[in-house]
């Protein structure tokens, strides 16, 4: 046995050795102040979720919860208006346009492990047509049947060929959903089994908290920021106050454009502005007195003071639009331009022209609504009066009805000039063209504008897959728009997003997906 | 609210007689400044309500005494002007609550029988609901402008005259100079005219005053809900509910005046009634 | 208290023919309603045959009278319909979200209109000078005056802009709401001990009723003041002061005891005002009640989510003051038939 003397010194050296390591241990580090992402972020909007099932969702923000949480065979790259493959990983085109075959990638699961596999793509095809939801339309009108080919491939066959329908595979009523939660034939409204994206549902309150976190089982890079609350407010004076106070790191839809304007000086937020798909515009009813004259709608037209109404109206948030066809796309024209804004100069010598004079003034009833627009509608309408009553040959009145009977009198005709808004459905130049000025496609807005030649061009552009020669038929169309006036753009919406300055990743663009999986908050702990 | 109205129209307790003159005279002094604004508005403003005038948001200064809105409007010819609309609507659609409802009452509490049962049937239904929500209602299905809003409002106070004049038709039915008017023949008609009505006229009047001040309320709610008047037509109401977005970004003067407006005219006439209740109905038994 | 008995019923039976006019009536005027909810649905791109189909799957091409009795037989097995605009809910569940909303701000606007309304009724019976009932009919007169959104909007300006002291809108911070036991938060976040939701609702709370409060406690102000008079005329007060009590005393024992049971019901009958001042405090405060909802409904011509709150609310109305009346009957024996 060793000595006492020997134990005794190599206790006090273990002693001495520990309380050195102890003083070193508790001495103040310098450190580098960390910069580390969050791993929650809220959101907070005044829109809503009416119901969670594809096949039955149709507005604006169930959508976007919809692009987060379930994935289609396409998809929208963030921060851009291209389609890139998501489920998909390659498709190609037969019969001139009218078959689409599609690709699956391998080894795709829902948010809970379940396979996803080509049947599933048919099986939310065959729920659309079964339930026949709001937008069910999307698929009806376009696909007459769907199969599946093998477990990684299906095959669509269209009505008629359709050059932009990978981009129809991109909209919500195509996402495959999860049959766990979603039954074949009836709407489940209420159901959180979500599909195949990047985020999976853990807890929805009705208008009060939506709780997200990152699905482990998506195909794709995972998202960086791992939970995501959105907070719905009641009005947007409360969601602005909430992201002044910093009560949320993200203010999305909708903000006042009042309060837009105001939080742009706020030194403390960001505030990130896009071109959006929304367009404004003015519909005039071609067939009934007294704007079947084209010399009276050009004339309106032209004494129209686009920066006038983006201005008082707006407080800037929009930005002058010339032609139906909005900045983000391609295939645009100009035409508008021609006539200039106020120019009252010729407005006064056309309706002079079309026997108009002081003492014979135009009377016009131009209508509005504030369902859609809100209250900028309604300064809209106020303003374009103020400017065709400054030609000093028209007289304004202003009517108004909300949003049913809006659709309703416009389908019928009732109102002869009237202030509309438009969303696209899918991103190609014909959603901003049919619906306007195709004989039939046209019927709802209640211009009456019918012009076989331009249903041919639409036809062919439709049809054509050569991007060139659509830019080409798409251009001409425009010119003819300007020579008949059966409608007026006016404006187009920005999107536009408030954040805290230590929000980063935001990827806006035109067709205001919002992708929250680009998102990330960086936090400093020192 | 016209529950209210009805309850003060029988207050027990009065105050003293020369009070109650005052307040008549405060009431009616403020009422007809109110209604001299209205008539002479344009020679009090050069500038047009429903024109953009100057610039955005201007806040109050000596040009512009209650400044400009997000489209220029003079906010100043503005709470003028408002007056207008205000007295119209309120005077057409009480106008035609009275003449409607104490026509019914009449019909109703002298004849009595089935008629009288479903009428009374049908206006307690309608008493039942809040006053702001059947007038949105009936608003919402007439749709915006003048005369629509005027006959929402009026619909709503029918059943408070109908009530009224009905109890006292019911009593003076009974009484023996009507029945032996009515043994000698005369037409119901002329017995209605001669004896009831005369005993009803002093608290018509006063029910008549508060009502207008209900309806004033009432007008500007439709308006701040939307559904009264047609913009850009001045109204205090509508002023309100466009100018409560701009509160946040410190705004102020868009919905401050309005409201103060609207609360002149409202006391005017709650004055007028309150002094003409005690003067005109010295002791009413509670119905 | 057989006689008590045949009143409560007799009184109920009656309700039964005036819901049946107060149904009829809400459905003339909503189907009178231009407009057609279906092209609000499905927007403007849907073809005519999905419009169609969607109207019979809403069945709304039946004719009128049939929808009326589908409607009426709907109502009595407790069915009001769904909400055509709104995902298909059941227009019960949307009510049943909102009502408590409603009950909420109701019942702390007449607890701060009661206790406003008493102190000036009091004020104007414990002074004895005449400007104290001068004052207090201007208090009425004044109170009553303040237009809904605009004092709403007022005290926004001070407390929420200026001073920052309270929310602007709403009922509570998104993601604070406690377990839905009755709906009540403020009752909630009691019973599932969350101090925090409690705080937060109180704060929310506090302005909108605040506001219908000051409304309605002219009212209250004005009744009290009747009622306290009435009482103070009778013997017993005489009898008391005569022997010599304080005047304090005379008030709290004599005066209000009696005074305050018939005036609480009397309040009571006031709830169709309270209830109509709701819907203008709700859209001024963004407060997600029945007033609110309401009006954002007719904006989309939900027919069958306006029907059933317009009837909602008139069965409220109607079953407050069958309440009252019949405690009315319980307390004073001379008024049952």
């Amino acid at each position: 046995m060793p000595s006492k003397k020997v134990i005794l010194g190599l206790v006090a050296i273990v002693i001495v050795i520990v309380a050195a390591a102890g003083y070193y241990m508790s001495l103040p580090k310098v450190t580098q102040p960390k910069v580390t992402m969050a791993d929650t972020l809220t959101i907070g909007t005044t829109d809503r979720i009416t119901q969670l099932d594809p096949a039955k969702g149709y507005d604006f923000y169930t959508w976007e919860v919809f692009h987060n949480v379930f994935g289609g065979l396409m998809e929208y790259e963030p921060g851009t208006a291209k389609l890139n493959y998501n489920l998909a990983e390659s498709y190609s085109i037969e019969e001139g346009g009218k078959v689409y075959i599609f690709k699956l990638k391998p080894n795709l699961h829902f948010a809970d492990g379940t396979p996803l596999d080509a049947s599933s793509v048919k099986y939310q095809i065959d729920r659309v047509f079964a339930t026949q939801g709001d937008p069910s339309w999307l698929v009806t009108t376009f696909v007459e049947k769907c199969e599946v080919v093998d477990s990684l491939t299906v095959k669509f066959t269209l009505i008629r060929s359709a050059a932009f329908f990978p981009a129809l595979t991109a909209t919500p009523p195509y996402f495959p959903v999860n049959p766990v939660g979603y039954p074949k034939d009836q709407i489940a409204g209420e159901s959180k089994a979500g599909g195949a994206g990047p985020y999976r549902i853990k807890s929805w309150v009705r208008d009060q908290e939506l709780v997200l976190e990152a699905n482990p089982f998506y195909s794709g890079t995972a998202p960086v920021t791992k939970n995501i609350i959105v907070r719905f407010y009641r009005d947007a004076s409360a969601l602005r106050l909430a992201i002044e106070n910093g009560e949320i790191d993200i203010a999305w839809r909708a903000l006042n454009p009042v309060d837009l304007d105001s939080l742009r000086k706020n030194t403390s937020l960001n505030v990130y502005e896009v071109p959006s798909s929304y367009i404004g515009f003015l519909v005039f009813n071609t067939k009934d007195a007294p704007l079947n004259d084209v010399r009276v709608r050009k004339a309106l037209s032209a004494a129209l003071n686009r920066d006038e109404i983006k201005t008082k109206a707006f407080f800037n948030t929009v930005e002058n639009l010339y032609t139906l066809v909005p900045s983000f796309l391609w295939g645009r024209n100009e035409v508008f331009k021609q006539l200039g804004d106020a120019n009252l100069d010729l407005a006064r010598q056309l309706l002079k022209d079309a026997g108009y004079s002081e003492q014979n003034k135009l009377d016009v009833e131009l209508w509005y609504t504030t369902t859609q627009m809100g209250e900028p509608g309604r300064d809209m309408a106020l303003v374009i009066k103020e400017n065709w009553e400054a030609t000093g040959l028209v007289t304004v009145k202003l009517s108004t009805a909300e949003w049913a009977t809006y659709l309703d009198n416009a389908m019928k005709g009732v109102m002869k000039v009237y202030i509309q808004t438009w969303y696209p459905d899918y991103l190609d130049p014909d959603d901003y063209i049919s619906p306007f000025l195709l004989t039939g496609g046209n019927s709802w807005c209640g211009n009456f504008y019918s012009n076989s030649t331009v249903d041919d061009m639409i036809n062919k552009a439709v049809a054509t897959i050569d991007q060139g020669e659509r830019i080409r038929i798409y251009s001409e169309i425009q010119e003819i728009s300007l020579r008949d006036i059966p409608v007026v753009p006016v404006f187009e919406g920005k999107t536009i997003m408030v954040t805290t300055k230590n929000i980063n990743g935001v990827m806006l663009d035109a067709t205001s997906i919002f992708h929250y999986r680009t998102l990330y908050k960086e936090v400093t702990t020192a | 609210m016209s529950r209210f109205s009805f309850s003060s129209a029988l207050s027990r307790i009065r105050i003293p007689t020369g009070l109650a003159k005052r307040f008549v005279y405060a009431g009616s002094g403020i009422v007809l400044t109110v209604i001299a604004t209205a008539l002479l508005a344009p020679f009090m403003t050069q500038y047009d309500p429903t024109q953009s005038v100057a610039g955005a948001l201007l806040p109050p200064s000596l040009v512009h005494p209650f400044g400009t809105n997000n489209l220029g409007y003079d906010m100043y010819s503005r709470a003028l002007y408002g007056t207008r609309v205000v007295l119209y609507i309120v005077f057409l659609s009480t106008s035609l609550s009275m003449v409607v409802g104490v026509l019914l009452g009449l019909v109703s509490g002298y004849f009595g029988g089935y008629r009288d049962r479903i009428l009374t049937l049908i206006m307690d239904s309608m008493y039942s609901f809040p006053d702001i929500v059947l007038a949105i209602a009936i608003s919402i299905a007439l749709g915006p402008g003048i005369y629509n809003a005027a006959a929402a409002i009026a619909v709503v106070y029918i059943p408070t005259y109908f009530r009224m004049v009905r109890g006292q038709a019911l009593t003076i039915r009974e009484q023996n100079y009507v029945l032996a008017g009515r043994m000698m023949g005369a037409k119901a008609y002329d017995l209605m005219i001669r004896y009831v009505l005369p005993s009803l006229v002093p608290v018509i009047v006063t029910v008549f005053t508060l009502n207008v001040t209900d309806a004033i309320l009432t007008e500007a709610a439709l308006s701040y809900l939307g559904l009264g008047v047609v913009p850009p037509t001045p109204d205090w109401g509508s002023d309100l509910r466009s100018g409560q977005i701009y509160l946040p970004s410190g705004y102020w003067w868009l919905v401050t005046i309005p409201g103060v407006m609207i609360m002149i005219l409202t006391i005017a006439f709650s004055l007028l009634g309150e002094g003409l209740s005690d003067l005109l109905n010295p002791r009413i038994s509670r119905e | 208290m057989a006689s008590l008995r045949a009143y409560v019923v007799t009184r109920l039976l009656l309700v039964i023919p005036m819901l049946l006019v107060v149904l009829t009536l809400v459905f003339l005027v909503i189907r009178v309603l231009p407009g057609d909810p279906v092209l609000a649905v499905l927007g403007p791109k849907a073809t005519p045959l999905e419009r169609e189909r969607m109207r019979e799957q809403l069945g709304l091409n039946r004719p009128m009278y049939v929808q009326y009795f589908s409607y009426l037989g709907g109502v009595f097995t407790g069915d009001f319909g769904h909400s055509m605009i709104f995902g298909m809910r059941p227009v019960v569940a949307e009510i049943w979200d909102r009502f408590p909303a409603t009950l909420e701000l109701a019942i702390m606007s007449s607890i701060i209109a009661a206790i406003l309304g008493l102190a000036v009724g009091s004020m104007t019976i414990l002074s004895k000078k005449p400007q104290a009932d001068v004052g207090a009919r201007l208090y009425g007169i004044i109170s009553y005056s303040f237009f809904i959104p605009w004092l709403g909007i007022m005290l926004q300006i001070v407390l929420c802009v200026w001073l920052h002291l309270f929310p602007i809108s709403g009922r509570i911070d998104p993601g604070m709401a406690p377990t839905r036991l009755t709906g009540l938060y403020l009752i909630d976040s009691l019973v599932t001990v969350n101090p925090q939701a409690f705080a937060d609702a109180c704060w929310h709370l506090f302005l909108p009723a605040l506001t219908l409060g000051v409304v309605i406690s002219g009212v209250y102000a004005k009744l009290s003041r009747t009622s306290f008079s009435e009482v103070a005329a009778q013997d017993h007060v005489l009898a008391a002061r005569s022997r010599g009590l304080k005047e304090g005393t005379v008030f709290r024992h004599h005066i209000l005891r009696n005074a305050l049971v018939p005036l609480l019901t009397m309040m009571g009958l006031q709830f169709a005002l309270l209830l109509g001042g709701t819907v203008l405090t709700e859209t001024a405060f963004s407060w997600p009640g029945m007033g609110y909802l309401i009006f954002e409904r007719i904006l989309y011509r939900d027919y069958n989510t306006i029907q059933g709150i317009l009837v909602f609310f008139a069965l409220m109305v109607v079953f407050v003051n069958i309440i009252i009346d019949i405690i009315y009957a319980y307390v004073d024996p001379r008024i049952r038939f």
